[in-house]
């Protein structure tokens, strides 16, 4: 029996580590002195988070590999996705210092939870074994949970939404668990690299395994809301307050997807046969129901929901796509939707008012009322709708792409098609902004400080994702996709 | 050179930014300024094209840029101007000024946006037509949409925002099945690319051309319109403002008969050939049926756009004559195309401005109160009807004579064409400016002032310079016009009956 020295490699768990601990400091401070505690706990909190980012950068140095047996991947593409879910949960953290306080909410409980679920993001981009997907998984949707109903003081449908992620949630959790223990029945072990070897070398079950993996894609396929799975998706973020809401559309999404990324593309690249076609049926349906049924939205929060489901579609094109490529295009496509769509939300709460969720009435005349915040919003939805050359173009040709390059010719058609479709309703935003008339009441729009910094953040964001500078984050989502697995 | 020029549009629009709404004159001296800079350099630019290309071999390209952007991915940074791109970068730099010059008056509200939109246009259509890499060209054609639509929807007429979205949404459709087959033809050799120069020289089998060339020619035929895909125009034209339209009809759609001339037609000839029945069908429906449904418009503005459909469809029958007199012919038809509509729809803003209608019936005798105008105006429909010696004579006689080599029903047919052009333009002419005085407001409409004056010269100068020494600007096209056409494997003139038997199925209907 040969000896292995215990493998704990820190460097691997400092993000995850410092997020976490920011977490219950703040929690203990604000309990122990609760005087002045909301600031104290926000600039703490933002304080932590920058610090985790830094704390990325030795990983992205050293490059650990696998470390805690390898349970934990700090891997290029794990930090490239941390640092995102980093810069997401700051701005949801700012924006909750100023919008969740309204509805009732202690500033620094929102923070608790916010870092929380970014401890349990971390861990899933980060994930190398199905037990740390489940762990991380958990963490972030138990600090879900609680968010989404934060606001229930004021909004029944908050409750209603918490209610319904939480059920919704732990059905689909119970698929998740079933299908690792599939795999595991298959392959003889829950290790990411593990199973691909078991895989590669045949020594997996495939019955077994084809039922095991489509149990993990309906667990996490509920996560990242791909259609069928996505009836919660447009009710909870409705419910939700408009801060959480946004936190669940770009961090859930992107920390989900990146595990279905190590799941499907990674460890079970060598099965793709039993799950490929599986997964790009699921694109197409995605992506068809949920832009066909964004065009017929006044609701803008419902509408950025239904087009938050449509994008999930987009990015399991690249998941079906396979291979290097197809991961360099979900890395990347991340990162640009992350931003773009964040960008939305902000723009969404910067024009909400008291007890009423705004419409797309709501945005007539925006271009008066305030010329800047319509050219932000504008600049979100072209890159959404993936006009060149905003970020959202490159992401999209990314994918398409991929598809071709994988022969997927009728997925790439697909794609395309329904992006056109995406094109009707983010251009109907653009028209209430810049070419109606604002209605007689319009209020005139004033942004608070915290809401212009988050904006400035997804503005940069989405223009350094955008052509010509977003060709530096595309080499950087290719390397790291080729350094995957 | 080609970047810096690129650029300069855009850095314009950027500064611009910095200014104050109030500042109107400052705004538009400022746009100005940028647009004159541009125009000269593009003009410069233009001298140098003939200058190298004039007798080279094929595929000579003046100021050529060529850098890896994405290495993996074979794209690259590939720009470079012969003398059908060059041509059009002349037209788009001229073109610039004029609308900074001639048709910003009437922009009473939000000019800053305006200009800043106008010059972000100019910047994309320039992009369109220096880039030598598919991906290049692909960012640039789309993001012409976005200034556009602004221009459209937040400064045009009543159906603007109806217009706005149906030209996009049109246009969007076409481009992202070109963007799956761009993607397809990039990755068909060993190493992806997306160089067009590489790419010519890796044919498809001729059966695997056709649907990626469909997908080209369905984006490509969206721009020109060709005539089934043509009903976005006449709202667009319509509706959109007087920069907006002379931007449109003036450059834009030549990016769609360009395509065809740069990439649908040398990179799947065969696939082009085996179409081409098609599109002389269809380019032949459009002229017919553009001149018809222009002869009977009472607005003024609807008539020139749907002359725009007329003269597209015979930059495409001369394109797909697929012989040198044709093609040349295509190719120096759109350029006059842009300068006479393009003029047209300049002067036609002048009198909108004015008198704040463009229905024919409201006009009549503007000739004894507007003699200047009415003088300039005469000038542009003769050069859009096609009289010797100004622009539009050349183009539409090398077309129907390359036309007739391949078929004489079509050029006769053709030729019906050019009749009923002259019979609409010169009838609204006729109704406009003859006759007596129509009413009191026709009487108060002061003549053409200096600075719009000023704006029309360029148009005028290059409607006489083009009609007068054609031959310059063919013999710079010449090498490349040559070349596309030996892409084209005419063999036998198997097509030709062929051709005369569907276009007469395609009139009966």
């Amino acid at each position: 029996m040969d000896f292995r020295p215990p493998d704990m490699n820190l460097w691997a768990a400092l993000p995850t580590a410092v997020v976490g601990a920011t977490a219950l400091v703040t929690l203990l401070l604000s309990v122990l002195r609760p005087a002045g505690a909301a600031r104290r706990s926000i600039s703490f909190t933002l304080f932590g988070l920058a610090l985790a980012a830094v704390g990325c950068l030795p990983a992205a140095i050293f490059r650990p590999g696998p470390s805690f047996q390898g349970m934990l991947v700090l891997d290029p593409a794990a930090v490239l996705l941390s640092l995102l879910l980093l810069g997401a949960t700051a701005v949801c953290v700012l924006l909750a210092s100023r919008y969740l306080v309204h509805d009732g909410v202690d500033a620094a409980e929102a923070a608790v939870l916010l870092t929380l679920g970014c401890a349990g993001m971390l861990f899933m981009v980060s994930a190398g074994n199905l037990l740390m997907v489940f762990i991380g998984l958990e963490t972030m949707s138990v600090a879900l949970y609680i968010l989404a109903g934060l606001a229930g003081a004021r909004d029944r449908t908050s409750h209603e939404a918490a209610l319904k992620y939480l059920l919704l949630g732990a059905f689909a959790t119970g698929f998740l668990v079933y299908g690792m223990a599939f795999v595991y029945g298959a392959t003889g072990s829950l290790d990411l690299r593990e199973i691909g070897a078991r895989i590669a070398g045949g020594g997996a079950a495939p019955g077994f395994l084809a039922v095991g993996l489509a149990l993990l894609l309906i667990g996490l396929g509920f996560k990242v809301a791909l259609v069928p799975f996505h009836m919660w998706a447009p009710d909870v973020y409705e419910g939700a307050p408009t801060t959480v809401a946004a936190y669940m559309a770009v961090g859930v999404k992107v920390a989900a997807f990146m595990a279905l990324l190590r799941v499907f593309n990674v460890a079970a690249g060598g099965a793709a046969a039993s799950w490929q076609a599986a997964v790009a049926w699921l694109a197409v349906l995605t992506m068809l129901v949920g832009n066909l049924v964004a065009l017929a939205q006044t609701s803008l929060k419902r509408l950025l929901a239904y087009s938050s489901i449509a994008h999930a579609g987009y990015l399991a094109v690249g998941l079906a796509a396979g291979g290097a490529a197809g991961a360099q295009a979900v890395l990347f496509y991340s990162v640009a939707y992350g931003f773009m769509t964040l960008g939305a939300f902000v723009v969404l709460l910067a024009l909400e008012r008291a007890d009423d969720k705004p419409q797309l009435d709501d945005l007539r005349g925006l271009r008066r009322r305030h010329p800047l915040l319509a050219a932000a919003l504008a600049t979100f939805m072209f890159a959404l709708a993936g006009i060149p050359p905003l970020s959202g173009f490159l992401g999209k040709w990314l994918l398409i792409s991929a598809a071709v390059q994988a022969g997927q010719v009728p997925l790439a058609v697909a794609a395309v098609l329904c992006s056109a479709i995406a094109a009707f309703y983010y251009l109907r935003i653009v028209v209430y902004s810049y070419m109606r008339e604002p209605a007689d009441d319009a209020s005139p729009v004033t942004l608070a400080a915290e809401t212009r910094q988050a904006l400035a953040a997804c503005l940069i964001g989405t223009l350094l994702c955008s052509f010509p500078f977003g060709l530096w984050l595309l080499s950087a989502a290719g390397w790291a996709a080729g350094a995957l697995r | 050179m080609l970047t810096l020029l690129i650029c300069l549009p855009l850095l314009g629009a950027l500064l611009l930014l910095r200014r104050s709404e109030a500042e109107r004159e400052a705004l538009r001296l400022e746009a100005l300024l940028w647009t004159l800079l541009t125009g000269v350099l593009s003009i410069f630019a233009y001298l140098h094209v003939i200058d190298v290309c004039t007798g080279a071999p094929a595929n000579t390209f003046a100021y050529e840029v060529n850098a890896p952007l994405i290495p993996r991915f074979g794209v690259t940074y590939h720009l470079g101007l012969d003398g059908i791109s060059g041509l059009l970068v002349m037209l788009t730099g001229v073109l610039g000024f004029v609308c900074v010059q001639g048709a910003t008056a009437g922009v009473k509200d939000g000019l800053k946006g305006f200009l800043v939109a106008l010059l972000v246009l100019e910047s994309a259509i320039l992009g369109v037509f220096c880039a030598l890499d598919l991906f290049v060209f692909y960012i640039f054609w789309e993001a012409v949409l976005i200034p556009m639509y602004f221009l459209i929807g937040c400064w045009g007429g009543d159906r603007r925002i109806y217009a706005a979205v149906k030209f996009f949404l049109y246009t969007l459709v076409g481009s992202l099945l070109m963007l799956v087959a761009l993607l397809f033809v990039a990755y068909q050799g060993q190493q992806p690319t997306f160089d067009l120069t590489v790419l010519y020289r890796q044919r498809l089998a001729p059966d695997r051309q056709l649907l990626p060339f469909l997908a080209f020619a369905l984006a490509f035929a969206i721009k020109v319109p060709l005539m089934p895909f043509h009903t976005w125009l006449p709202d667009a034209h319509t509706e959109a403002p007087t920069a907006g339209s002379i931007m449109l009809a003036g450059v834009l759609l030549k990016m769609g008969t360009y395509g065809f001339i740069r990439i649908a037609i040398p990179l799947f000839p065969d696939a082009a050939l085996h179409f081409g029945p098609w599109f002389v069908t269809l380019a032949v429906c459009g002229i017919l049926y553009g001149a018809l449904v222009a002869l009977v418009q009472p607005d003024v503005k609807k008539l020139v756009a749907y002359s725009s459909v007329a003269h597209l469809g015979f930059v495409m029958l001369g394109l797909f004559s697929f012989n040198l007199l044709g093609l040349q012919g295509g190719m120096i038809q759109q350029v006059n195309h842009g300068v006479s509509t393009g003029a047209l729809f300049l002067l036609v803003g002048l009198i909108y401005e004015r008198r704040h209608s463009r229905q024919i019936a409201d006009f009549g005798g503007l000739f004894t109160q507007m003699p200047l105008y009415s003088r300039l105006f005469l000038l542009t429909v003769l050069a859009s009807v096609g009289l010797p010696g100004l622009c539009g004579f050349v183009g539409e006689y090398l077309v129907l004579f390359g036309a007739s080599q391949r078929s004489m029903a079509v050029a006769a047919l053709a030729g019906v064409g050019v009749i009923l052009a002259a019979a609409y333009l010169l009838w609204m002419f006729q109704r406009v400016f003859y006759g007596p005085v129509a009413s009191d407001e026709v009487r108060a409409m002061p003549d053409i002032t200096r600075p719009e004056l000023l704006s029309f010269v360029p148009l005028a100068v290059l409607m006489v310079v083009l009609g007068l020494f054609p031959s310059v600007f063919l013999k710079a096209a010449e090498p490349t016009m040559q070349w596309v056409q030996q892409q084209v494997p005419l063999t036998a003139a198997a097509a030709v009956p062929e051709t005369g038997s569907k276009l007469r199925r395609g009139v009966a209907h």
